[in-house]
């Protein structure tokens, strides 16, 4: 296998593009189907995921593919730095990253956020709140959203 | 200002567009106590809150995490039709290596259990024991009274079938 085939390129819905090893990104089922099939080229386009979110979850799977690889780090470091990783998280962004999660089909990652909510969400408020509408965007960031997806305006 | 209105409206699709089987992924990560308030989100939370399938997952999960909501023990092995039952003389709490004897005396085995609830099933009766650490009240109460303990009931009693 030549060095460029060994990486692969991601792209998310704002058009970011990232390159990663291939496999860090074959840690989502959906990425390897795709690959399997050889239905994509080198660069995969996700129409579903922001960059912002497409980071995060290249992040994790970076994290746990080194740890699958060679063994260095405990589990219980693992563990750890998934806490770290989800502590901080508003609703929205967990919110992204189990939609990301969901539809990457990474399931481990699925089940990490799905807990993070578990853990963080108490009252009935708060769900209605996680599943339903949170405006807790800035401005720029509704304005960029809306940038974004001024083609689902247009009937 | 349609645009600035259709954006709001388009987030709203967003925001609703969690596949039910993620929320289920999330509500099956939940205590038992949450999960009896959270029925009354919607019918279709209701419907599967109350779904066997979703209580086994749960169940198995909460297992997994360490922090089972009800532990159920038979009082007495006589008290079980179903042989199957009986073989169960111990159960793992979660990832805790505390593991549980079935009773025949109450205080010597419950005295493990700290903090847990214990539901103590009669099949014979129909009819549940349960025990309170806390209060160190035992109560017994008719399965139909007691929906959030008769709960785990039978998804329990599917686990050991399945094991």
């Amino acid at each position: 296998m030549s060095k460029s085939e060994k990486k692969i390129v991601l792209k998310s819905l704002d058009n970011e593009a990232f390159e990663v090893e291939k496999a860090v990104a074959l840690q989502s089922q959906t990425i390897w189907v795709m690959c399997e099939d050889k239905c994509v080229g080198n660069e995969i386009p996700l129409e579903n995921v922001t960059g912002q979110i497409l980071a995060k979850v290249i992040d994790y799977c970076k994290k746990h593919a080194v740890v699958d690889g060679d063994g260095d780090e405990s589990s219980e470091e693992l563990k750890n730095w998934d806490t770290e990783f989800t502590k901080n998280m508003d609703q929205s962004t967990l919110f992204n990253m189990i939609l990301a999660a969901n539809y990457l089909n990474i399931k481990s990652l699925l089940n990490l956020t799905c807990q993070a909510v578990a853990d963080k969400t108490k009252t009935i408020d708060e769900f209605h709140t996680f599943l339903n509408i949170e405006n807790n965007f800035t401005p720029e960031e509704e304005a960029q959203i809306c940038q974004e997806n001024l083609w689902a305006f247009d009937d | 200002m349609s645009k600035k209105r259709g954006c709001l409206r388009l987030r709203l699709l967003r925001k609703e567009s969690l596949p039910h089987d993620v929320v289920e992924c999330i509500l099956e990560r939940l205590p038992l106590n949450t999960l009896m308030r959270f029925k009354a989100v919607s019918k279709q939370w209701n419907s599967t809150i109350g779904d066997p399938f979703f209580q086994k997952r749960q169940l198995k999960q909460r297992q997994q995490l360490g922090d089972p909501d009800v532990l159920m023990v038979s009082i007495s092995p006589d008290d079980f039709i179903n042989a199957g039952i009986e073989s169960l003389t111990t159960l793992v709490l979660g990832s805790s290596s505390s593991s549980v004897k079935i009773p025949t005396s109450w205080e010597n085995t419950l005295k493990d259990v700290l903090g847990k609830k214990i539901c103590c099933f009669r099949e014979l009766s129909g009819r549940l024991v349960i025990h309170d650490p806390e209060t160190k009240s035992y109560d017994q109460v008719a399965f139909s009274a007691h929906s959030n303990i008769g709960y785990h009931v039978c998804c329990f009693q599917s686990l050991i079938s399945i094991s």
